[in-house]
């Protein structure tokens, strides 16, 4: 049924549809004019920019952000690098262009045919870089000749650069071409090819905050490819400036200290976890990295037996030695199996089963309490409480202290060590676990793994009060003019499962290692401030003492330590690997450290 | 099966032409991947080339249903619609920080090409159907503004902002043409422009930053500044006659961005000059008219608004992405119907090629 209103809107309709249909005709004439315009009226004009592309679109490389050391002084900067590049479509006669380049820059043709031959398939437009940090002399030339050299440009980018070379190299970390499973990656879709990313360390943890937003610029070029006339242009977004916790001094101190021995040093504030310095011997040059590294550069650190890319400090792991005792004197406190006052007769050896164990002292150590079982670190007295306590209560207090777990600091492949215990012990040999082998965990040798950071971080707790941190590294993230964006604070991981009075007394102890007569620790004994720490010596096999001599063989120097002894602000930890004796060989090196942060936080440097 | 006048009103010129555009955008496809086919083992132009021929069956499937029936059915194919569009968000494949792909099987597909059709059913049905003593009042318009506002919405979060606005010029334009009192007109406008803003608070801190990103106007403007430069560089390059079939030099030398989807018309009119250029507007010219025609033709007024609405998609499709390579509006995402290279956006075309042929055939059957 059609109403007559129905028939009126349909004639309503077409009218309507009159005026879609005038729609149609006017935007289309208007296409047709614009079309007319572009190609007819302005044809000739697009053809010749056409032909020979004049518009060049350019990036401007945003700088990476600074790292700073927690005074504000650079430890990765930027420098300029001037680099010489060649656009084909702009060269005419590449053969030509190229052996006049090569003339002037005194290269060889063939290496920048090579250079040329690398980059073939891409559009004629793009540059290809030939020649990177071209000296000033060299620039010079080049832009002097320039009339003769068409289609090569010079291009100044910033360049990563660490003031410092190799100080503090494994904690800040070196940077790497993109690679293409990176690219492929979400967090990367900000990137190009060729564009340079953290790789470790700082560099790789703070990469989206050093990481600023490249500006372009649209540019008109004339017919050598030189830019006659810039025709837009967005400014790079800056990166982030991170500050770190560390000090520049502190940091070469410890690296100084320790030497070109392999090992490894750390020092934090024990009341919130910030790392002050963190050394790794040996060191390598990141600045090999900031452009590609050359493959014998690489080869060689990538073949050299002492590892120089690794960080021992979260990557090395290595029995604790007698630095273990203090988790088992906790443990046997806790649990009370003795009292501070039950002592043991030491006479150089232990037996258990068929097999005795020896005391490192010859002749033993007499009656040994806890207090003198720590301070002269004597094995017997431990072999007592171990054989006691057993390996799972050894295990679920060292667990209590940090060890077996990531100390989850923010640095790539930290390792997570190892707590032997019963369990693991079966399912690992397939048999039970051996009594002889609790021995030697009481004493820290056998199959405990640590790295440097989880035991220092157990001792700062020790000192602390008795707070587990998560260590940290970043003090803040600002933005480029400086506009504090984050602070970091620090986190607590857990308690250590010690009561107060038990806590002082091994302080007490610790105290005794560095400041009593018969301390194993008294090289790391300071006149002004009462250091407390502990010795270790960690077997690297179980051999005659004659072959420990060589170095390949030679036990590693522990020794872990904080100040003053009472409400300490300053902890650290020394791994000489093969160094020895830890009382020898590391403590000294504590103390240096610890003497230092006395002297820069007189001057208000800390 | 068929009545045989179904047969003898089936409009062969407009499938024709429908099918000539299409190969000529095939050819135009080829051309755009010639320079990269050495290293290509299966390009754009083959891939275009099968969509086709899924899209030409998909067409005759839609051709055989009655539109009517098609149309009693519009609410739940919307719905549908909405659904996909909604699984797109959570299980689809992001693909440069959006998300408007579905994966089926081997096939990726754009849940929101379908939606545009989906919608233009509902609304034709609903206003056929609304029983109207004088005009249509804004009571009238509550349903189907609901029904835009919830499509519009989950194409915006994908984010695909060129066809969420498409969604809304189309809506708009289509209840213009159905006659809604000019009053009612602007109070529709006006809360449109309310509730936009009440979308953002729906929006993840992601979606938002897509959103940012996109209507950035600093970055956006240089890049599609250079882009529509390189644009304009390319069209009018081919003066009179074009440089010549594989010879476009802007695009052979990849300086056009997007040259297979969405500025495939400027490497056209590079290689084939103003006349090619005119030839293509003629082409499309004569589908829109034939779409007005049929709209008249039309045996009741659901025919009518199908064919209305299907008129203004490709309308504003094509105007849009012609203004854009030309350098009259600014860049936004919007494809070339027929010519740029994509499955969803080539069948979404067909589909409207079908349904267009479908309501002319059936226009003397009552």
């Amino acid at each position: 049924m059609r109403s007559e209103f129905d028939s009126f809107y349909d004639k309503q309709l077409h009218t309507r549809l009159g005026v879609a249909y005038f729609a149609v005709v006017l935007v289309f004439g208007l296409l047709g004019l614009r079309l007319w315009f572009l190609q007819m009226a302005e044809g000739a004009k697009y053809r010749k920019l056409s032909e020979h592309n004049y518009i060049r679109i350019q990036k401007i490389k945003a700088p990476r952000g600074l790292i700073l050391d927690t005074n504000g002084q650079v430890l990765a900067g930027n420098r300029p690098s001037f680099d010489i590049c060649l656009v084909p479509q702009d060269a005419r006669e590449l053969g030509l262009v190229t052996t006049r380049l090569a003339g002037l820059l005194s290269l060889e043709p063939p290496y920048l045919k090579q250079r040329m031959e690398k980059s073939r398939g891409r559009p004629p437009f793009e540059a290809i870089k030939l020649k990177t940090d071209v000296s000033r002399d060299n620039l010079g030339l080049v832009l002097t000749h320039r009339l003769d050299l068409p289609g090569v440009v010079i291009e100044a980018i910033p360049v990563r650069y660490y003031p410092h070379g190799t100080l503090a190299c494994h904690l800040l970390g070196h940077l790497g071409e993109i690679s293409l499973r990176e690219l492929a990656r979400d967090d990367f879709s900000l990137y190009a090819m060729g564009d340079f990313v953290g790789k470790s360390g700082v560099e790789q943890t703070m990469e989206r905050h050093l990481k600023g937003i490249d500006g372009q610029y649209q540019a008109e070029v004339d017919a050598v490819g030189y830019k006659i006339n810039t025709m837009g242009r967005v400014d790079p977004v800056p990166a982030h400036t991170i500050t770190l916790t560390i000090s520049l001094e502190l940091q070469k101190t410890a690296e100084e200290a320790l030497g070109d021995r392999p090992g490894a040093v750390i020092a934090i504030d024990p009341r919130d976890g910030r790392i002050l310095a963190m050394a790794s011997s040996p060191a390598f040059d990141p600045n090999l990295f900031s452009r590609n590294i050359s493959s014998p550069d690489w080869e060689l650190l990538i073949n050299d037996p002492q590892h120089p890319l690794m960080n021992r400090c979260t990557q090395s792991l290595h029995p604790p030695g007698s630095t273990y005792k203090l988790i088992t004197a906790a443990a046997a406190l806790e649990e009370g199996v003795v009292t501070p006052h039950t002592s043991f007769f030491c006479n150089g050896s232990f037996r258990c089963g068929r097999r005795s164990y020896r005391c490192w002292k010859e002749g033993g150590h007499g009656m040994v309490s806890l207090m003198k079982g720590v301070v002269e670190s004597c094995d017997v007295y431990f072999y007592n409480l171990g054989s006691l306590l057993g390996p799972d209560r050894i295990a679920t207090y060292a667990k209590g202290f940090g060890f077996g777990a990531p100390t989850k600091i923010e640095l790539e492949d930290e390792k997570p060590g190892l707590v032997p215990t019963s369990g693991w012990y079966r399912a690992r040999f397939g048999i039970p676990w051996q009594s002889g082998d609790t021995l030697s965990v009481a004493i820290g040798q056998g199959a405990n793994q640590i790295t440097p950071l989880q035991l220092l971080m157990a001792y700062a707790a020790l000192a602390n009060g008795g707070t587990l941190y998560t260590p940290f590294y970043v003090e803040k993230i600002a933005s480029a003019e400086g506009e504090p964006t984050k602070r970091f604070v620090p986190i607590p991981r857990g308690q250590l499962p010690l009561s107060n009075k038990n806590r002082g007394l091994l302080i007490e102890a610790l105290s005794g290692v560095v400041n009593s007569p018969s301390g194993t620790g008294g090289r790391a004994r300071l006149s002004h401030i009462e250091v407390a720490g502990k010795t270790g010596t960690a077997q690297v096999v179980g051999i005659g003492k004659a072959l420990r001599q060589s170095t390949v063989f030679k036990d590693h120097a522990w020794f872990v330590a904080f100040a003053p002894k009472n409400e300490a602000r300053i902890a650290v930890v020394v791994l000489v690997e093969h160094g020895g004796h830890g009382g020898s060989a590391a403590a000294p090196v504590a103390k240096k450290i610890i003497s230092r942060f006395c002297e820069l936080e007189g001057g208000g440097y800390v | 099966m068929f009545d045989r006048r179904l047969i003898s009103n089936f409009d062969w010129v407009l499938f024709a032409t429908a099918l000539g555009m299409s190969i000529l955008g095939i050819l135009n496809l080829y051309s755009a991947c010639y320079f990269s086919l050495a290293h290509t083992s299966n390009p754009y132009y083959l891939k275009q080339l099968y969509w086709l021929v899924i899209s030409v069956f998909v067409s005759f499937v839609v051709i055989s249903v009655d539109y009517q029936v098609l149309s009693q059915r519009a609410y739940l194919l919307h719905g549908v619609s909405l659904f996909l569009l909604l699984a797109a968000l959570v299980v689809g494949k992001p693909t440069a920080g959006t998300q408007r792909w579905l994966q089926l099987g081997g096939f990726s597909f754009q849940p929101s090409e379908l939606s545009k059709i989906t919608l233009v059913l509902l609304l034709s049905r609903y206003f056929s159907e609304v029983t109207v003593s004088k005009y249509y009042t804004l009571r009238d318009f509550c349903v189907p503004l609901l029904a835009t506002l919830l499509t519009f919405f989950l194409v915006f979060l994908e984010p695909d902002l060129g066809t969420a606005g498409l969604l809304f010029l189309i809506f708009f334009s289509f209840v213009f043409l159905v006659r809604l009192v000019f009053k009612h007109i602007v109070q529709l406008f006006l809360s449109g422009v309310v509730l936009l803003p009440c979308a953002w608070f729906f929006l993840e801190d992601y979606q938002k930053r897509r959103v940012l990103a996109f209507l950035n106007p600093g970055k956006a403007s240089l890049e599609a500044g250079y882009h529509a430069i390189q644009s304009k560089i390319a069209i009018g390059s081919g003066m009179l006659f074009g440089k010549g079939f594989l010879n476009g030099t802007q695009s052979q030398l990849r300086f056009l961005p997007e040259q297979h989807t969405d500025f495939v018309f400027s490497m056209w009119a590079e290689e084939w000059g103003f006349v090619g250029a005119m030839v293509l507007m003629v082409l499309f010219f004569l589908v829109l008219s034939k779409a007005l025609k049929f709209a008249v033709q039309a045996r009741d007024r659901l025919g009518s608004f199908i064919a209305i609405g299907l008129f203004l998609i490709l309308f504003w499709q094509v105007s849009i992405n012609l203004s854009m390579v030309t350098g009259l509006l600014p860049i936004v995402g919007v494809p070339l119907p027929f010519i740029s290279y994509g499955g969803s956006s080539l069948i979404s075309t067909w589909v409207i090629v079908g349904l267009l042929i479908n309501i002319k055939m059936r226009r003397l059957m009552f």
